[in-house]
């Protein structure tokens, strides 16, 4: 069984998100519902947009993400989802360049390259030494999409007051 | 040291690695970027290099693959190989510096981790700013 999970996927994120870009990580402690909403766009429950075709409200609108498979000695997948604005202050502070001047690419390779990073920490935080891994490249989701499978865990997370979100499905024996 | 590459698929991963360097002293030498493996194995051919800084897992030709092939130039055999990844651990770390790499650092990495790794590289290549 993986102890202290929740407490090892914390530190590789905040580990992750504080070198590269100076910004505290913390939980978030709020009402699901309510993180979960401001993190898609929504501004009620009522709110559409939720398709994710890039209509620029709802989950696509607001929302950024990457997957990564995991390989071996586990077979899984991590994804991370962050609020664009979230992206933008990331991006402004890694690169050292007004958030204006942040370009689309530049937020799809910051999501990738922060989910790529963490995802090998957390790895290294839950085998044994001598235990290898492999992980796949990540893939930037382009919508947003909602995956169809429940994850089996998920964290929700806040840096400088917007979300961000990491699902992990998979062989974890929690 | 006057020539850098960098193999890393990640635009933002290149430009952190560029910033430690300029941060450690660098900021004088050609640093020059390359995609993955393959990309940086011609750009290391083509002229002389004095450090190839790489990560492991690219598309096209990863890491591990590039230090093999370096090490196995009669030509390449001395660059010195740093690899920064996210994919290491112990017995990875082991696997590369038996392959050859001239160390293994973890990402994110910091300035200060950078120049401890470089040092001994700085010092027989006779400072940073040659």
């Amino acid at each position: 069984m993986i102890e202290r999970i929740d407490e090892l996927m914390l530190q590789a994120v905040a580990d992750t998100l504080e070198n590269m870009a100076f910004m505290e990580v913390l939980r978030d402690n709020g009402p699901v519902a309510e993180f979960d909403r401001q993190f898609q766009g929504k501004e009620s429950p009522g709110e559409s947009g939720a398709g994710g075709d890039g209509d620029g409200t709802g989950s696509a609108g607001n929302c950024m993400a990457a997957d990564l498979l995991i390989h071996d000695p586990i077979q899984g997948e991590l994804r991370l989802e962050m609020s664009k604005p979230l992206v933008m202050k990331v991006a402004a502070a890694v690169f050292g360049i007004p958030e204006d001047d942040v370009s689309e690419q530049t937020m799809v390779d910051i999501v990738s390259e922060i989910l790529n990073t963490f995802a090998g920490r957390f790895m290294n935080a839950i085998l044994q030494e001598d235990q290898a891994f492999q992980l796949g490249l990540p893939e930037f989701d382009q919508f947003c999409r909602e995956k169809h499978d429940q994850p089996k865990k998920l964290w929700r997370l806040r840096m400088d007051g917007e979300p961000l979100r990491v699902l992990l499905w998979g062989d974890f024996k929690l | 040291m006057k020539r850098i590459v960098i193999a890393d698929d990640s635009q933002t991963a290149r430009m952190f690695i560029r910033r430690c360097l300029e941060i450690v002293g660098l900021q004088n030498a050609t640093i020059v970027e390359a995609n993955h493996g393959k990309e940086a194995l011609v750009l290391v051919k083509e002229a002389p290099t004095d450090l190839l800084i790489t990560d492991l897992n690219m598309p096209v030709m990863d890491g591990q693959t590039l230090l093999k092939w370096v090490k196995a130039s009669p030509r390449l055999a001395g660059l010195p190989v740093l690899v920064i990844t996210s994919a290491g651990n112990p017995a990875k770390e082991k696997e590369l510096l038996d392959l050859g790499a001239f160390g293994v650092l973890g990402k994110p990495v910091s300035p200060p981790v950078l120049m401890a790794a470089l040092e001994p590289l700085l010092h027989l290549q006779g400072g940073e700013n040659d």
